[in-house]
């Protein structure tokens, strides 16, 4: 079911006032593009979305807020822990995987970046991040993941991850994690307990899951058929089917009990 | 972004969960990519064109909801080419391994014809999770011969092996002897220029080697 909260980017840029120098509200001359991720930010979801090449912070209150510290960021995921928000990807160049925190969602600074070989984030929640080191072609070679520590993310061995794939979305359950990785055929489901051991879960074909979510003991996920985009949901090892919202609707991700969709320049969150 | 269900009039079908099937898709990349893949196709067919016109392609994706070049709709998974002499060439079925030179070579050839268009291209020789297809994309672009490019060395190391016998280590490392055999596959393919820097050197070269690819002749 859609939520009324849906949001119009493209009106919302032209509806704010504009203050175009530094951090704040944006007059943009293009419509946000992209969106990666959703977290919730004071009760309401959030995305992050380049304008004029500019990270922008989007909510669907209706504002779009120009962001400061995410200029050499190639965002892949963003997530929240409850209280500061969490962006993952990497820093832009020969890419050096790296996680950047906010409190208010507009002021970012750099948490964590890795050293030494190329690699990116591409999946993060509020204690935990995946990703990969990356050959020169951007392929996967080598799964990496950080975990949030009372001193800082610091980085954690992970087992049990097919090393050429990269993490398209990552979920906390009661249980732990959840996490999924989309191949050339489809979606591999893993859990782990810890975050370092995963275990396989049954595959979902034909679909790149984008978002997950465990409800009532089982995985839901969100995503989109990879031969042809159409929205779709579903349960690992169960039945899945269109999703309701429209047929352009990309899967963001899912923040607290709403799954999250980009169409046609909205964010629109439905109901998990 | 926008939709398509064939390139430049040619059906792009996808078999990942139906082999066989013949339904139009709704696939979808950018503009600028799409203008891409009908250069592409256009090249595949004036090289090929001994094997008639292509009836159809098969792809594993286009634009995909995931991390990366497919995420941005800049990339293509190609799984299949099926011509209208009966022709096929099928990195589904991991041709590059194939037992007979003439399957090895064609796949070889429909592969420099990606990278006449697209960098990054991945094959069956770059590592096993493209044993299944050929990934193209809009990464690194423009388009030319990089030593320091796993991916642009295996395919040299691969296409000189199987169309020179050079008896190379396919292991993405450029040496002496990936060298001299570039040398002398440049060579015979009547190649003046620097690939390394020149585009249109390198797409010389591709199509050169795409020719003797379909025609399943040494050089
Ligand atoms: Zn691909």
């Amino acid at each position: 079911m859609l939520d009324r909260r849906t949001f119009v980017l493209g009106a919302a840029v032209t509806a704010v006032a504009a203050t175009s120098v530094g951090t704040g509200t944006a007059n943009a001359s293009t419509p946000p593009s992209g969106g990666i991720g959703v977290a919730t930010l004071d009760g309401v979801p959030v995305t992050l979305a380049r304008i004029d090449g500019r990270w922008a912070l989007l909510s669907d209150n209706g504002s779009v807020r120009i962001t400061a510290g995410l200029d050499n960021a190639d965002l892949v995921d963003l997530s929240d822990d409850g209280t500061r928000l969490v962006a993952a990807g990497s820093l832009a160049g020969d890419p050096v995987a790296a996680l950047w925190t906010s409190a208010d969602g507009v002021t970012w600074r750099e948490a964590r970046r890795l050293h030494g070989t190329r690699s990116e984030f591409t999946a993060v929640t509020g204690t935990l991040a995946l990703g990969s080191v990356v050959r020169h072609e951007r392929a996967p070679e080598v799964r990496v993941a950080a975990r949030r520590t009372p001193s800082g993310w610091t980085t954690a061995p992970v087992r049990g991850l097919a090393d050429g794939l990269l993490a398209s979305a990552l979920a906390t359950t009661a249980g732990g994690f959840v996490c999924a990785s989309v191949d050339s055929a489809g979606t591999r489901v893993h859990t782990s307990a810890d975050g370092v051991a995963w275990s396989e879960l049954p595959r979902v074909d034909g679909v790149a899951v984008r978002g997950l979510a465990s409800v009532s003991g089982v995985v839901r996920w969100f995503g989109n058929e990879i031969a042809g985009s159409t929205p779709l949901t579903g349960v690992v090892g169960g039945a899945s089917g269109p999703a309701a919202v429209p047929a352009d609707a990309k899967a963001l991700g899912v923040t607290g009990a709403r799954a999250a969709w980009l169409s046609a320049g909205r964010l629109l969150t439905t109901a998990i | 972004m926008i939709t398509f269900s064939r390139i430049d009039g040619t059906p792009v079908y996808y078999w990942r969960s139906d082999r066989g099937n013949t339904t139009l898709r709704n696939w979808q990349a950018t503009q600028g990519f799409y203008d891409s893949l009908v250069l592409w196709i256009r090249d595949l067919r004036s090289l090929s064109s001994a094997y008639g016109s292509i009836t159809y392609l098969v792809s594993a994706g286009f634009y995909v909801n995931k991390p990366g070049q497919h995420g941005a709709g800049t990339a293509m998974d190609l799984d299949y080419v099926r011509w209208s002499g009966g022709q096929i060439s099928s990195p589904l079925d991991r041709h590059h391994a194939s037992t007979t030179l003439a399957t090895r070579r064609r796949y070889l050839a429909v592969d420099a014809v990606c990278r006449r268009r697209f960098r990054y291209v991945l094959d069956g020789w770059y590592n096993a999770d493209h044993a299944d297809h050929i990934h193209a994309d809009f990464g690194g672009l423009p388009v030319r011969c990089v030593k320091s490019s796993e991916s642009d060395t295996k395919f040299v190391q691969a296409l000189c092996n199987n169309f020179m016998g050079s008896g190379l280590v396919v292991d993405g490392i450029w040496g002496t002897n990936t060298q001299n055999a570039f040398n002398t596959a440049k060579s015979r393919l009547g190649i003046t220029g620097d690939p390394h820097t020149t585009t249109s050197v390198w797409q010389s070269f591709l199509s050169a080697a795409a020719r003797k690819g379909f025609a399943n002749q040494p050089f």
